[in-house]
């Protein structure tokens, strides 16, 4: 029983490492890739607006609220899954 | 929250409504604007009164009840403030694209949150963050200390902020010395934390969000609507009014605003500088004391992952809007460069805001035309005077206003709440007295609350009267996030995922983090000592940030390995960290 419970944490420990790197190199793309080419990005327009400043403006953020609730989905389906919960 | 709780502020905000359209129907619009700003406190006051509670668990942790809606909303308005819904937009008017860290070093930070450090600080069951440390760091007090020491610095300093902005904004619109409106400030945020204490203190801020956040998108929508940047929607219909405002200013022979790079970020100039200093600032945010207080107050660990993504998206709604705030505004001032000064002086909001100094005309060359360079604003004029600029009828200013007030009193008892706890809880209790029966410790911390509201609210009317002291304020509050970085973050994360940190690397990695930023911050930016320069870019106090923090992390490791990592590390610490990463 024992047994049972720490090799489920340990399975459950390596799925929720695997995710937490995943999400974290996921989050360098609105948090600093994204802003690296800025010169390329200045060239382009969207509706108007030059995407550097758009990037920063609006989609960085709107990128990284759709990864929190992503990860939470995910979470969810891990739990269910390893803990049929 | 009970349904009967629910439909009592439902009720109270219906004849607050009434009574105030009343009023403004009499076309007596002071008194309208006043009954409507107080009237907005009384609602609070009501809300918190509803909630009020005897039990220790729901004053320190809202009985761990909180759903992910509610914390995302409290998230959001406990982690704005005053600053964010009054000065942001205009520090954006003034800086353009050089001051986008802001908008995504605040925003971003609670990813990190997310995926790092809310599930895991949650699971943990303690009731406060320094309570975390010292538990991770195998009982020593020592860490406790530092940690609320800490909590005290940045906290204090942030909340004497957050009163001069209640004080400034009750002063502007009601025409009482701002002294006054910081004691009313401090008053008022005693009666919110101190009937309940974060059980009444997150549903004020549930309240106080949505007021604030309706009041900012009410002003913007209505601005937008008038300069016609709804194509199809102003957060991304405003490209020909930009392409104007750039044409405007390139013709006056400055600097394009979306030109990057042309402008000082936190002492520092350049690309790095300025993706350091947005980093630097995520990883702030999820140090700060009153940000991670928060994630004690969910039901699980289920609802700490959604509440952020709620509280990020919330806060986004405020952040999104700023930089569209910071371009109308600005179109408004550019359109006002190259008219004749006795002309530009006629405009109504000019006629509104020069006697409060807010902004500035001189007529440098002396030709009566005026230059980019003859008007000077406050960065505060963006958003205080978006509804002259436009041409809206009186009540939206009272809106701002309200609006603002809400913001800054949300960070308030937010912060008051945090301060109180580590008094009663991680001084109090844990090295005077710790048998304290359950009813005398909620009644230490409501004396602790008075005390801690009544020097800050002193310190505030300091701030006000005294530009020296108000500067020293200003610094700190910048730099609270460049202490965190250096101090807890590592610690936090690094104490969660790394069964070998111990005792000796914590310590060490604090001491090490803050021995890096302490030198340089006070330096360059206390004493103008010149900052280094990367690649041809100037290393601000923000962004040297991310050195501090990444000194922590390797000395912490160093440390530790050298001490034994894990087998230093009593049974009970390495059971405490395999219970953060068990399923609920």
């Amino acid at each position: 029983m024992m047994e049972e419970v720490s090799d489920l944490s340990e399975r459950y420990w390596k799925r929720l490492k695997k995710i937490t790197i995943i999400w974290m190199l996921a989050w360098t793309f609105p948090a600093i890739l994204l802003h690296i080419p800025v010169e390329f990005m200045r060239r382009i327009y969207f509706n108007g607006i030059p995407m550097h400043w758009f990037n920063a403006a609006f989609l960085a953020i709107v990128i990284g609220i759709a990864l929190i609730f992503l990860y939470a989905y995910v979470m969810d389906r891990t739990d269910r899954e390893l803990l049929g919960r | 929250m009970e349904f009967g709780g629910k439909n009592a502020i439902i009720a109270f905000l219906m004849i607050y409504f009434a009574i105030v359209a009343g009023v403004a129907l009499t076309g007596n619009t002071f008194t309208a604007s006043a009954i409507a700003v107080f009237g907005s406190l009384f609602i609070y006051v009501i809300v918190a009164l509803l909630m009020r509670t005897q039990a220790t668990k729901d004053f320190y942790v809202a009985g761990r009840s909180i759903g992910s809606l509610p914390i995302g909303s409290s998230i959001a308005s406990n982690w704005m403030s005053g600053a964010s819904f009054v000065s942001m937009a205009g520090a954006i008017a003034v800086l353009g694209y050089d001051s986008m860290p802001y908008i995504i070093g605040w925003t971003l930070g609670y990813c990190i949150a997310a995926f790092m450090i809310a599930p895991f600080i949650r699971k943990s069951n303690t009731y406060t963050v320094p309570e975390f440390v010292e538990t991770r760091a195998s009982n020593w007090s020592i860490a406790r200390v530092i940690a609320v020491v800490m909590l005290f610095i940045v906290s204090f300093t942030y909340l004497v902020a957050q009163l001069v902005a209640t004080g400034v904004i009750i002063g502007r619109f009601l025409g009482m010395p701002a002294v006054v409106g910081a004691f009313l400030g401090s008053a008022i945020v005693i009666l919110f934390a101190g009937t309940g204490g974060w059980r009444s203190v997150v549903w004020v801020q549930v309240t106080q969000y949505w007021i604030l956040i309706t009041a900012y998108w009410i002003a913007f929508l209505t601005a937008a609507y008038i300069a016609g940047i709804f194509k199809p929607w102003p957060h991304f219909g405003y490209g020909d009014l930009l392409n104007q405002l750039e044409a405007n200013e390139i013709a006056h022979g400055l600097n394009a605003f979306t030109e990057p790079f042309t402008k000082a970020f936190g002492g520092g100039t350049g690309q790095i500088n300025w993706i350091f200093s947005a980093i630097c600032l995520m990883l702030g945010t999820v140090g700060l004391p009153h940000v991670l207080s928060q994630f004690y107050l969910v039901r699980n660990v289920r609802t700490a992952r959604y509440g952020v993504g709620w509280g990020l998206t919330f806060i986004a709604l405020l952040y999104l809007t700023a930089p569209v705030y910071a371009i109308l505004a600005r179109y408004a001032f550019s359109s006002a460069w190259g008219m004749p000064i006795d002309q530009v002086k006629q405009l109504g909001w000019v006629q509104k805001w020069l006697p409060t100094g807010l902004i500035h005309i001189t007529d440098l060359n002396k030709d009566g035309i005026l230059q980019p360079v003859e008007l000077s604003f406050h960065k505060d004029i963006v958003v205080v005077g978006m509804p002259d600029m436009f041409g809206l009828p009186w009540f939206f200013a009272t809106i701002v206003a309200i609006g603002g007030l809400a913001a800054a009193l949300s960070t308030a008892n937010g912060l008051l709440m945090v301060m109180t706890v580590g008094a009663t809880r991680d001084i109090y209790k844990r090295f005077i007295n710790p048998n304290v029966s359950e009813r005398r410790e909620i009644w230490v911390g409501r004396v602790m609350l008075v005390v801690l509201a009544v020097i800050s609210g002193l310190a505030g009317a300091r701030a006000l009267q005294d530009p020296t002291f108000s500067k020293y304020v200003a610094l700190l509050v910048g730099w609270a996030f460049v202490f965190a970085t250096a101090s807890f973050t590592p610690v936090i994360i690094l104490g969660i995922f790394w069964k070998g940190l111990n005792r000796y690397g914590i310590v060490a990695g604090m001491v090490a983090g803050m021995g890096i930023a302490l030198p340089y911050v006070l330096g360059v930016g206390l004493f103008g000592l010149e900052p280094i320069t990367i690649f041809g870019g100037k290393i601000g106090t923000l962004a040297w940030g991310i050195i501090a923090f990444f000194a922590n992390l390797i000395v912490s490791v160093i440390v530790s390995l050298a001490t034994n990592a894990e087998k230093a590390n009593p049974p009970e610490t390495i059971q405490f960290v395999e219970e953060l990463k068990t399923p609920e």
